[in-house]
């Protein structure tokens, strides 16, 4: 199977004071291509920061994390901001999507950010600038293209991060309690939805949850206990709970 | 969708904010636009009146202009009828005319105050200087006033004197003779050139020609070119004219023998005899030939050395401005970056880089200098259409000011100035959105993200 994220001896700490808390001692981790998995585990396991590094928003202590192919640590920080434009989409908590931009613009964003457009040639680019708009309507958004979120609810700003998450067709897309801020059955309907993009485009998911429904949906569990993986077990991951 | 929208949009975000900023910028900038077409308006002024007194360029003897403060009858332009008629056959020259001028002790029954009495061409001078529109009692001097004259209101008030008085004056003739005449005021002038309010009497050229024994010689001759601007220009073209081919006589005419010191009349009234006698055939000037000639802003240099001086006060004034303006800038930005920190780490995370935040952020700033300038622009653009056309009236403050200048202030408005205010308001906007742009750009993402 074709690995998408490699991770291998990765150990994280932060200072506290004088102290040093470890985040993260040794762990490895490896996604294929198209899975579904969720990193579980109590708060303070280590989860957000593995997210982190995963995601080259952080870097590591010590290991190594292979994305698509291409080994992250060490890189300087603008091309570690190229590899996250290119090859990792983030769905956050609180979704996070740019005020003053609208659904469709929040999509577009990430491929004006990473260059996508300029590498592009007239075919591909003309295929990208329909992209936004093809997946904020898949998601059931074909109403709201022009709206602004603050004029949309929780679940729909959700579906916008989600389509801006999918936009570059990431390697990865890393999703922190997506469903945090949600009601149950919007909760339910947005890891409906991701399990279809999953489906349907092949990307791959990793989500850092406590939350059961999230779980519930995953075929994969991993569990980060004081910054280890203490379990990795697969499941059916149909949602029934 | 790109940056510079986001930067666009990013200003609407918090509306009041934006304002005091936009309205920062704009108060300075229309308060900038203000004194530049204030300060111009009175720069032109003192330069038209300037003008107005001194003509584009001013043609002396050589040797006058050092000791023109002294006024001196001696050194003089001869043959000046031929001289005058070779300056107006000169391309460019648009006007010229001859003036004799000379200080006096002017009295009136028991006041007597030291005067310049400058004998003119009426025509001519009329045209220059326009004075007879500037006749606030009487009229104009005409051909047949031989002994006429006008005189400056204040010169006249000082005095107590008004139209169809008298006025004696002693003076010196170009031989050191004393000599005095009595003069009748059929005129009293109001022209804004404190010489001649304060301290002017003006008369027929041949009168003071006759008065002071410079037959077809004048102390200063004045020439109107097409363009003030280019008056150097005629300056040097009028003095390799002039000087072509001249002899310079460095030979001084002697006076003939001294007459005895009983005989000299105290008053050479009338007379061409002083305290010497005149050679019998003596061409003036009585000194070396040639010309010497400055232009309009070298004669009153002094003036224009404070007008420099103020130019120098208004940068001052306009960099206080601007480092205001910019204070608030800075002060908002930070506030917005400091604000939207979580957005920062949100934008890092779907990968701008950090030249792309920071072009967000001076965009933003560059946003609020072109929204606030363009609001100063206009503001001050209108406001300065109104001093240029209504102008400002500071009534007797005018009499009091020392510079040549009117009783209505019009201010002018100059477009390069104010496109350059602009774009130094968008220029200057952008480099104080800069540090907190750097700033933003500098942040980490999990910080950033961190940050709630």
């Amino acid at each position: 199977m074709d690995a998408v994220l490699e991770i291998r001896g990765l150990t994280k700490s932060y200072e506290l004071g004088h102290l040093r808390a470890p985040a993260l001692r040794g762990v490895d981790l490896f996604l294929a291509r198209g899975e579904f998995t969720a990193l579980v585990g109590p708060s303070g396991s280590g989860k957000t920061t593995l997210l982190n590094i995963a995601g080259c928003l952080d870097v590591p202590d010590e290991g190594r994390v292979i994305l698509a192919g291409e080994e992250v640590q060490g890189l300087k920080s603008g091309r570690r901001a190229e590899i996250r434009g290119r090859s990792i989409g983030f769905v956050f908590q609180t979704f996070n999507l740019i005020p003053v931009l609208t659904a469709r613009e929040n999509a577009e964003y990430p491929l004006i950010l990473g260059g996508h457009y300029k590498r592009a040639d007239a075919a591909e680019k003309a295929r990208l600038k329909k992209r936004p708009a093809e997946l904020l309507t898949e998601l059931g958004l074909e109403e709201y293209l022009n709206r602004r979120p603050n004029d949309m609810s929780g679940g729909q700003r959700q579906r916008v991060a989600i389509a801006r998450a999918l936009v570059t067709e990431p390697a990865v897309v890393l999703a922190d309690e997506p469903t945090a801020n949600l009601d149950s059955s919007t909760g339910t309907e947005i890891m409906r939805l991701l399990k279809e993009m999953n489906e349907r485009h092949g990307a791959t998911f990793l989500f850092a949850t406590h939350d059961p429904l999230v779980m519930s949906f995953c075929r994969r569990v991993v569990t980060l206990t004081d910054g280890r993986i203490s379990d990795d077990r697969t499941q059916a991951g149909d949602g029934a709970r | 969708m790109n940056n510079l929208k986001l930067a666009v949009r990013g200003v609407t975000r918090n509306k009041r904010r934006t304002l005091l900023s936009v309205s920062a910028i704009a108060i300075a900038l229309m308060v900038m636009i203000i004194l530049d077409v204030v300060m111009d308006g009175a720069n032109k002024t003192v330069a038209d009146k300037i003008i107005e007194s001194s003509g584009h360029v001013q043609l002396y003897a050589p040797g006058y202009y050092d000791e023109r403060r002294t006024l001196p009858t001696d050194i003089a332009i001869g043959d000046l009828d031929h001289t005058l008629a070779e300056i107006r056959g000169m391309d460019g020259v648009v006007d010229v005319t001859a003036q004799v001028n000379f200080g006096g002790l002017a009295i009136h029954d028991d006041k007597q105050m030291s005067g310049l009495f400058t004998g003119i061409e009426l025509e001519s001078a009329d045209r220059i200087h326009g004075y007879s529109d500037k006749v606030v009692q009487g009229r104009y001097l005409t051909e047949d006033d031989t002994d006429g004259c006008l005189i400056g209101y204040r010169f006249a008030e000082i005095l107590g004197i008004g139209v169809e008085d008298v006025v004696s004056y002693v003076s010196q003739t170009s031989y050191g003779a004393l000599t005095a005449a009595d003069l009748t005021v059929v005129g009293v002038v109001k022209t804004m050139n404190p010489q001649v309010d304060e301290a002017g009497v003006l008369l027929r050229l041949e009168g003071a020609q006759r008065h002071m024994e410079l037959p077809n010689a004048a102390t200063t001759i004045i020439v109107i070119g097409e363009d003030r601007d280019k008056s150097v220009e005629l300056k040097e073209r009028l003095l390799a004219r002039l000087n072509a081919g001249v002899e310079i006589k460095t030979e001084t005419p002697q006076p003939a023998t001294p007459v005895a010191e009983d005989d000299v009349p105290l008053f050479a009234e009338e007379a061409p005899t002083g305290g010497f006698e005149k050679p019998e055939e003596v061409v003036k000037p009585p000194t070396k030939e040639g010309f010497e000639g400055y232009t309009w802003y070298e004669l009153n240099h002094f003036i224009f050395d404070v007008i420099e001086q103020k130019n120098g006060m208004m940068d001052a004034i306009r960099a206080v401005l601007f480092i205001l303006a910019a204070a608030m800038i800075i002060n908002t930005m930070l506030t917005n970056v400091f604000e939207r920190t979580h957005e920062i780490g949100v934008m890092m995370a779907i990968g701008a880089k950090g030249r792309q935040i920071l072009l967000v952020f001076l965009g933003e700033a560059a946003t609020l200098g072109i929204i606030g300038s363009l609001a100063g622009v206009i503001l001050g653009t209108g406001i300065g259409l109104i001093l240029q056309y209504v102008g400002i009236d500071y009534g007797n403050m005018a009499s009091a000011m020392s510079f040549p200048m009117g009783q209505v202030l019009y201010g002018v408005v100059t477009p390069l100035k104010i496109v350059v205010l602009f774009l130094q308001g968008v220029f200057i906007s952008a480099v104080a959105g800069l540090y907190p742009a750097a700033k933003a750009a500098r942040m980490l993402p999990t910080k950033a993200l961190r940050f709630i």
